[in-house]
């Protein structure tokens, strides 16, 4: 527990779902919440600002990270501390001859090529072109999906391996768009209330869809990774590795109890005609403390990631 | 409210289970070596080839083998099959009789290293 690298894995993993969520939000959730609600004025800029705050100061502990991140696993693979007087070679030796230097190398492009486009799209004005979304959102998938590339996935060997590369591509973005959007959506939420609560119904309403596509990606995807990496159910009950999985899937299973109030109470409540505008506003405002719940639920979860990264996978230390 | 101590709780034991977990171990294990590990062989083989269950990077494996006094007898050009990058392999100088240890040091695709040794016997 006290490997940095543990903690620089889980800050970086923590702030590219942040990131590339808030994209995924912005484009599939907000701006169509926006348009629906027929609401161009102060709530949409409002929003914008707050998610622009949001997803570059998210970049930027992104980018920090990152680094950290490098210079820790380069430091680890050469048995030798930072500072020693062969660093700067061994860097170079990691950036350009390791998959996981290839793979820092695509990450940081993207992370370049999402500035412009996060800033278009977070501007106050409703303006843009619709391609900026979409290269945005496309940056945004392969800047967490890429992160399959530096886990498990990528030591695999064989057809299997693909098969795990693919299924660890999706489920992070499927991760990404449910927990990343968390945030922004509590943002959202709170923006509604105080000003106006019919955005805050259609981006309940769409968010729900969301949801419940990204957690039937993220359990096929998870039962998927779980049989390549652990194997079998003896492996999960006797390594460090299954039992951390089992952990993981039980906060999985409380976050899932979690949404499943918000989609199955909440949500009708908030979408009903019927309701009082005050009605709607105390849902609203139960909604939001849901997903701020879910959001910290979720953060564990990815300090659990953080740790399964360094242990062996259960079905390798059999 | 009942969610909320059960959420609490749960984060609780998380931490538990995983302060009381967490230790890296060596990942990449050797699944066949040849010549075997520990076993005999009648004729002098020309490389020794290891197998693992993981893919390897090719810049941060290596393999060293010594005769009986410490003397290297490979040829340094230790290599991982490009095609399958789960095996690495090193050519053996010419060598007679006798017992030779095979240390290596393998680093997985996904930045985990793993080493060890072994023994392997040429003639009789």
């Amino acid at each position: 527990m006290d490997d940095p690298l543990i903690w620089v894995r889980t800050i970086h993993f923590a702030s590219t779902l942040l990131v590339s969520g808030t994209v995924f939000f912005l484009i599939f959730i907000a701006e169509p919440s926006f348009r629906e609600s027929f609401d161009h004025g102060a709530t949409p800029a409002f929003v914008r600002r707050q998610l622009r705050w949001l997803a570059f100061g998210g970049l930027l502990v992104l980018v920090f990270s990152g680094a950290g991140w490098l210079l820790l696993q380069t430091a680890n693979m050469i048995e030798l501390p930072l500072g020693d007087e062969f660093s700067e070679a061994a860097l170079g030796m990691v950036l350009r001859r390791t998959g996981f230097g290839h793979d820092w190398i695509v990450r940081l492009g993207l992370v370049v090529l999402l500035i412009f486009p996060m800033l278009a799209l977070t501007w106050e004005k409703s303006t843009r072109p619709r391609w900026i979304g979409l290269v945005a959102v496309g940056v945004a998938a392969g800047l967490v999906g890429s992160l399959a590339w530096a886990g498990h996935a990528a030591a695999t060997p064989g057809a299997e391996g693909t098969l795990h590369l693919a299924a660890d591509i999706i489920h992070l973005i499927a991760a990404a768009a449910w927990l990343g959007s968390l945030i922004p959506l509590a943002l959202l939420l709170g923006a509604a209330i105080h000003k106006d609560s019919l955005v805050g119904q259609v981006a309940t309403r769409r968010f729900s869809a969301l949801g419940i596509a990204s957690v039937g990606a993220l359990v096929a995807t998870g039962f998927i990774n779980g049989w390549i990496l652990v194997g079998t159910p003896t492996a999960l009950v006797n390594s460090s590795y299954g039992r951390l999985l089992l952990v993981k899937l039980a906060l999985f299973l409380v976050m899932l109890s979690v949404a499943a109030v918000n989609r199955l109470v909440l949500t009708p409540d908030i979408l009903n005609p019927s309701s009082t505008s005050k009605g709607s506003r105390t849902m609203l405002g139960r909604l939001q403390r849901n997903a701020l719940i879910e959001a910290t639920l979720g953060a564990i979860i990815v300090v659990i990631v953080g740790v399964l990264g360094t242990l062996p996978p259960a079905a390798v230390a059999q | 409210m009942n969610l909320h101590r059960s959420i609490v709780s749960l984060a609780a034991v998380s931490f538990l289970v995983f302060w009381a977990n967490a230790s890296a171990f060596a990942h990449a294990e050797l699944r066949r070596a040849t010549p075997t590990a520990g076993g005999a062989v009648s004729a002098a083989p020309t490389e020794v080839v290891l197998n693992f269950s993981e893919q390897l990077e090719a810049s941060f494996s290596s393999i060293v083998v010594r005769d009986s006094v410490g003397k290297r007898i490979d040829k340094a050009d230790a290599r991982v099959d490009p095609g399958d990058h789960t095996s690495v392999r090193v050519t053996l100088q010419p060598i007679s009789k006798g017992t030779y240890i095979v240390v290596w040091r393998a680093l997985t695709a996904d930045t985990h290293r793993t080493e060890g040794a072994f023994l392997f016997r040429v003639g009789e």
